[in-house]
Formats: C-alpha cells, sequence, structure tokens
C-alpha cells in the first residue's frame, strides 16, 4: 500500500506506527444509512483550506474518526456517540458499524478523554470505500 | 438586526467535538454577550456545517454545562436564532435569522 495522498502537503509521519487491522469492527458516524465515498473523506480533504499548527493536528485531519468496537465496549462506545450527537436539535446521524478489506488502509489508536476508543484510519491510495463491509447501521437519535 | 451579533470573536471554547467537526462551543461576540453554537446539520453535497448560534446568559450556560437546564430549554427562551453556515475549515458561508419555533424537536 501506497500513502502518497496522506504525506501529500506535509512531512508528518502520519502513518508511523499505524497498522494494518482487517478483522476488528469500527464505529463510523455517517449522515446516511448506508456508506458512501464521502463517509470516507478526511477533514484535510473537506477543508484543503484548514489551518493547522503542528503534526499531532495535521495527522488528525488527515486520517478518519472512527472508534475500535469490541463485544465488550460496544454499548459503551455507542453511548460516547448517543451522548454528544442529541444535544443538538434536527442533526441525526449515524453510527455504521464496518470492517475493513484487505488493502484498504492503515488504523491508529488515538484515544481521547472523551473516547478511549478513538482510532484514525489513514486510506491508501487505491482506497475505494466499496472495500468497507457494513455489518449494521445504528441511529444515534433513538432510545433518547 | 444588529451587525455580527451572532458572530464569535474571543473566548472560543470547543464544548465538544466528535473527531471531525465541533458539535457544541460557546465564546463572546465583539459585543461582549455570551453566544453557544450547535451543530443542527452537515450537507455532504454542499462540503459545509451548518450551526445555530444564540446568546445565553451566565445562568443559563452554567446551568446547561451542569446539566441543570437542557439546550432544547435554553433555545425557547430565545425568540429567533442565527442559522450559521460554515465551510469545513470554519470559514463563515451565510449566517440569517431565524424564529426559534421553526427549529424542529
Amino acid at each position: 500500500m501506497t500513502f502518497e495522498n496522506v504525506h501529500n502537503g506535509t512531512n508528518c509521519h502520519c502513518i508511523e506506527d499505524a497498522q494494518s487491522d482487517n478483522s476488528s469492527e469500527f464505529g463510523i458516524k455517517t449522515n446516511k444509512k448506508i456508506l458512501r465515498e464521502v463517509d470516507f473523506k478526511s477533514k484535510w480533504e473537506k477543508a484543503p483550506d484548514i489551518e493547522l499548527s503542528n503534526c499531532e493536528e495535521i495527522c488528525s485531519k488527515k486520517g478518519l474518526s472512527l472508534s475500535i468496537l469490541a463485544p465488550e465496549t460496544f454499548d459503551r462506545v455507542k453511548e460516547i456517540y448517543k451522548q454528544l450527537f442529541p444535544i443538538s436539535p434536527t442533526y441525526k446521524p449515524f453510527l455504521c458499524v464496518i470492517k475493513f478489506g484487505n488493502d484498504t488502509g492503515l488504523l491508529k489508536s488515538t484515544p481521547t478523554p472523551s473516547n478511549p476508543f478513538h482510532f484514525d484510519f489513514y486510506k491508501c491510495d487505491t482506497f475505494v470505500h466499496t472495500q468497507v463491509e457494513l455489518i449494521k447501521t445504528i441511529s444515534l437519535s433513538e432510545d433518547v | 438586526m444588529i451587525r455580527d451579533f451572532h458572530k464569535i470573536v474571543s473566548n472560543l471554547y470547543v464544548l465538544f467535538n466528535d473527531g471531525d467537526n465541533d458539535v457544541l462551543y460557546s465564546g463572546t461576540n465583539e459585543y461582549g454577550n455570551r453566544i453557544l453554537g450547535a451543530i443542527v446539520g452537515e450537507d455532504d453535497d454542499n462540503n459545509s456545517l451548518r450551526y445555530i448560534h444564540f446568546m445565553v446568559s451566565d445562568e443559563q450556560y452554567f446551568g446547561f454545562i451542569n446539566r441543570k437546564i437542557s439546550l432544547r430549554a435554553i433555545l425557547d427562551k430565545n425568540e429567533s436564532v442565527f442559522i450559521v453556515d460554515k465551510t469545513h475549515s470554519g470559514r463563515e458561508i451565510s449566517a440569517n435569522l431565524m424564529p426559534t419555533e421553526e427549529i424542529p424537536s
């Protein structure tokens, strides 16, 4: 896998310590019940004029924000998302449970105080979203 | 409408970020009022984010932070809110005033 797109415009070593993981399940926030190409656009791709000051910020925006899911932590992760989004009226995103196919990219654990299960996903140059398996979709606006 | 009343010019503090977008934040406008901003939508087609901005009193703000008052309850005390569209880099695209009663529950 090559990562020229990830390193385009920066000298930061964003994929250092990142690894392939084609067996774990991850949660990604989406605006629709299905996976679309736009769901895998990084902040950097959506906001080419964004001003960032250091490699931690740059690599965070070069990657996609995900959460690793395991049977014993699934409910906890779901609550993290559910607590976050229903704060705002009308904003009803979804949590898609996904699994990455072979040669799609690399993942790096990037826990935050509010989400200890947070990961960044770095797409390889040949990534296409159809290589990602959608396991199930959870509405973040139900049962709250 | 007072010019740039909705615009946060200082004391920006992000209360929640989902890893990509600021979900909830506060700050002060140029007239010294505390403004709360909350995401209400993401337009994938136009690559933009939509927020509401509205003024909050210190009592409302700290009541909300301490989970004693809901965002909706604060909203309902305002006759109108600003709908602010932004790019993903945070640049404002447009801002318009809207009656609070038109915001869906």
